[in-house]
C-alpha cells in the first residue's frame, strides 16, 4: 500500500511541477451552520426531484447540482465562496478562524478527476487504446471528434452539457509508453486546458488502474472562476460517465446502451 | 409487438411497441415463448423500485426462442432455444470473472447514478426493472433483445418442457443462492419467511442441501399449506401464531440454525414493528419495510446465518444491529448470480432432483397480465406464480 501511495504522489507531484496544475488543497469549512442547513435541505429536495426523472439529463442534472448542495450543507464546503475568499462560518461560536480574508489562490482552472479499473489487460495495452486519440468518439459521450494534425498535436470538439460545442488544439507534453499521456491546449487555439491520464499496475492482477485530471480554464476571468468552480461536478461527471465508458469499451467491446429499444412512449419523448 | 408497460402505480397495460433490434454486436433477439411474474414486478408495480418511467416494457422471467444475432455472437445460434438471466453481465469485467455476475461493472448504462446512491460501484443492467438497473425493455413482451447473448442465454435440451426450466431464469437460482449461503450443516433447522415463489424454492432447496427442518413462516394459510405440503415444512402463521414462542419449541429453544428472507421491502407482518414500519413508510421517513428481516435476526440462533434473497431498494428504520452483533449473525444477501448456478441447476433438473412446477397456480397469455399482476399482488385465487405464454 505505502509504496503505491508513494508513487501515484510522486506521479502527481512531478506532473503538476511540470504541468502547473496544483495539487488539491486540503479544503476548509467556510459556510455557516444555518446556511449549510438551508443549502442541505434545498439539496434533498432536488436530488429527490431529479431523481423522479432520473433517465433524463435534466435528471441527472438536478440530482448532480442536489448532491453537490447537499455535500455544501453536510460539508460546510463551499468553492465559490472558497474562489471569492468568503467564510460565513466565522460568525458560528467556534468558529473564530481569521474572518473574511481574500485567500491569495493560485488557481486556474476548474479541475476534475476521475478514476476507474481495467482488468484483462496491460497497462501498455489500455495506453495504446487512450492513445489513438480518433477513436475516443467511440467511447466517449462528450468528445465529438478527434482530429490528429500534421504537426502531431491535436483538435479536439467536445460537446457541453447546454448543447454547445468547445474546440481547442491540444499539445502532448508528456508520453510514456503504458504510463502517462498528458496534454495542454495551444496558446490561442481556443479553450485553455490541460490534463494527464496516468495508467497504473494495480496489486495482485487487480487490473490496470486509469486515472485521469483535467483542469479546465473558465472564460470570464473571477466571475467565470467562480460560476465555474460552484458547477464543477457537471465536467466531473461527464469526465466519470466517459471514463466508465472506457472501461466497457476495453473490456468488453461495446458500450452498454439502451438507445433505440422499443417502448411505448411516443416517439421523440424521454427514453 | 405485444409487451406489457408500467405507466404507474398500480398501472400496467399490454401495448403494441415496435419491435426490437439488434443495437450492439453481442445482442441477440429472443422471441419469447414463456414468461412469468415476479414477485418483484410487484415491488415496480407499487412504486417502490426508483427509476421507472412511464411506457417502460417489464418482465425479466423469460426464455424463447433466438431469431437474430449480432456480428459478434457465437454461443448461441438462430433457432437455439434458450433460458435467459434476469440479469445482464458482459462475462470479462473482474466481477463476472469471480462468478459474481449480479455485480457486472459493465452492463448499466445508468451505472455513474446507481453508484452515487450506493456510495461507490453499481449493480449489473437487469431486463424490465427501471431505469436505476439500465432500463433495458423487459421480456413480458413477444420479442426481447438480449445484450451480451453469449454470456447471459443457455441452451435447453429438447424434452423439457418450458415450464419446468423457465424459473432458471431467476427464482430458482435466487433461492438456491439462498440456501447456499446459509451454509447448512447436518441438523440444521432452516426458518424461511415468505411463502411466495422464492420462499418455497427455498425450502425444496434447503432441503436438498441437508436442512433438517424447514419452519415456513407467511401470513396466508393457502401458501402455508403449500410449504406443508410440497416442503414437508413445520408452519407458523404470524398473523395467528407467536413466531418466537413456535421456534423456541421447534428448535429445543436454540433458534433457527439458518433463517432465510424471502420477503424483502414490502413485509406485511402483524407486528408492533410491521406497523412502525407502514406507518414510517407512508410518511417518507423511510422506504423500506423491514418486519421480516428483524424477525428473522430475533430468531436465529447465536453464530447463525441469515440470509437474504427478499429485494431491498433504499433506507430502514430500526434494524436490530445489537442483537445481529450480540449473537455474531453471519449476512449473506444480494442479486442472483444467476449465470453461476445455471448448469448445476439444470443437471439436478434433467435428473429430477428438482421439479419447481408445483409453485404454478396461474396459467394465461399476455393479454391477462395486467389482470394477473392484481390477482398476485391482492394474493387472490390462491395466487402463487402466474406463467404466460407469449
Amino acid at each position: 500500500m505505502s509504496t503505491t501511495t508513494t508513487s501515484s504522489q510522486r506521479a502527481r507531484t512531478e506532473l503538476s511541477s511540470k504541468y502547473r496544475t496544483p495539487a488539491r488543497r486540503e479544503p476548509a469549512t467556510n459556510v455557516g451552520q444555518w446556511e449549510r442547513l438551508v443549502t442541505g435541505s434545498g439539496g434533498v429536495a432536488l436530488l429527490s426531484l431529479g431523481m423522479r426523472r432520473l433517465p433524463s439529463l435534466g435528471g441527472l442534472v438536478g440530482a448532480g447540482i442536489g448532491v453537490a448542495l447537499l455535500w455544501r450543507g453536510i460539508s460546510g464546503q463551499c468553492a465559490v465562496y472558497e474562489a471569492l475568499g468568503i467564510d460565513t462560518s466565522a460568525d458560528d461560536e467556534s468558529g473564530s478562524k481569521g474572518g473574511n480574508q481574500v485567500r491569495d489562490d493560485e488557481f486556474n482552472g476548474v479541475r476534475s478527476q476521475a478514476k476507474v479499473t481495467i482488468v484483462g489487460h496491460t497497462p501498455e495495452e489500455v495506453y495504446r487504446i487512450w492513445r489513438d486519440f480518433s477513436s475516443q468518439p467511440k467511447f466517449s459521450k462528450s468528445v465529438e471528434s478527434v482530429e490528429v494534425l500534421a504537426n502531431g498535436n491535436s483538435r479536439w470538439t467536445v460537446r457541453t452539457p447546454i448543447g454547445t460545442t468547445l474546440t481547442w488544439d491540444a499539445e502532448i507534453v508528456n508520453d510514456i509508453t503504458g504510463q502517462v499521456i498528458a496534454w495542454r491546449s495551444v496558446e490561442g487555439s481556443g479553450v485553455r486546458n490541460a490534463g494527464a491520464v496516468q495508467f497504473r499496475t494495480a496489486p495482485e492482477g487487480r487490473g490496470v488502474e486509469v486515472e485521469v485530471n483535467w483542469s479546465l480554464e473558465p472564460p470570464m476571468g473571477p466571475l467565470g472562476h467562480a460560476v465555474g468552480r460552484a458547477l464543477s461536478g457537471i465536467p466531473a461527471t461527464a469526465l466519470s460517465v466517459d471514463l466508465r465508458r472506457f472501461k466497457q469499451w476495453v473490456e468488453t467491446g461495446e458500450i452498454a446502451t439502451i438507445e433505440g429499444q422499443p417502448s411505448a412512449r411516443k416517439e421523440g419523448s424521454r427514453q | 409487438m405485444k409487451a406489457v408497460c408500467w405507466h404507474g402505480v398500480g398501472d400496467m397495460r399490454v401495448e403494441n411497441v415496435p419491435d426490437p433490434t439488434i443495437l450492439n454486436p453481442q445482442d441477440a433477439i429472443i422471441k419469447v415463448t414463456t414468461t412469468c411474474i415476479c414477485g418483484s414486478d410487484l415491488h415496480l408495480m407499487n412504486g417502490m423500485v426508483p427509476g421507472m418511467v412511464s411506457g417502460d416494457i417489464v418482465g425479466h422471467e423469460f426464455m424463447g426462442e433466438v431469431v437474430e444475432t449480432g456480428r459478434e455472437v457465437h454461443k448461441v445460434a438462430v433457432g437455439d432455444r434458450v433460458v435467459v438471466p434476469f440479469l445482464i453481465s458482459c462475462g470479462r469485467c473482474e466481477f463476472c470473472k469471480k462468478g459474481l455476475f449480479s455485480a457486472c461493472d459493465n452492463t448499466n448504462p445508468n451505472a455513474e447514478v446507481v453508484a452515487k446512491l450506493y456510495g461507490m460501484g453499481s449493480s449489473a443492467g437487469m431486463f424490465g426493472y427501471s431505469h436505476t438497473f439500465g432500463g433495458y425493455a423487459g421480456g413480458q413482451a413477444e420479442y426481447v433483445r438480449v445484450p451480451f447473448a453469449d454470456v447471459g442465454p443457455m441452451k435447453i435440451p429438447q424434452g423439457l418442457s418450458d415450464e419446468k426450466v423457465v424459473f432458471l431464469t431467476d427464482i430458482l437460482p435466487t433461492a438456491y443462492q439462498a440456501a447456499e449461503f446459509c451454509g447448512i450443516e447436518r441438523g440444521d433447522v432452516v426458518a424461511v419467511w415468505g411463502c411466495g415463489p422464492v420462499g418455497l424454492l427455498a425450502q425444496t432447496c434447503a432441503r436438498l442441501l441437508g436442512a433438517e427442518r424447514i419452519i415456513a413462516i407467511d401470513r396466508e394459510p393457502y401458501r402455508l399449506d403449500m410449504a406443508r405440503e410440497h416442503n414437508l415444512a413445520e408452519t407458523i402463521n404470524i398473523c395467528e401464531d407467536d413466531v418466537s414462542e413456535r421456534i423456541i419449541e421447534l428448535t429445543g429453544g436454540r433458534g433457527a440454525d439458518r433463517c432465510i428472507d424471502a420477503v424483502g421491502c414490502e413485509a406485511t407482518g402483524c407486528s408492533a414493528g410491521a406497523f412502525y414500519d407502514q406507518i414510517k413508510v407512508k410518511v417518507k421517513l423511510a422506504t423500506d419495510r423491514i418486519d421480516a428481516l428483524r424477525e428473522a435476526i430475533y430468531n436465529c440462533r447465536k453464530g447463525g446465518t441469515v440470509s437474504i434473497p427478499g429485494v431491498y431498494v433504499g433506507v430502514a428504520d430500526k434494524f436490530p444491529i445489537g442483537a445481529a452483533f450480540g449473537k455474531g449473525l453471519t449476512f449473506r444477501m444480494g442479486q442472483t448470480h444467476v449465470q453461476h448456478y445455471l448448469e448445476p441447476l439444470l443437471e439436478r433438473i434433467e435428473r429430477d432432483e428438482i421439479d419447481p412446477t408445483y409453485i404454478i397456480t396461474h396459467r394465461a397469455g399476455l393479454d391477462d397480465a395486467p389482470a394477473l399482476y392484481k390477482t398476485f399482488r391482492d394474493k387472490k385465487d390462491q395466487c402463487t406464480k402466474v406463467v404466460l405464454s407469449a
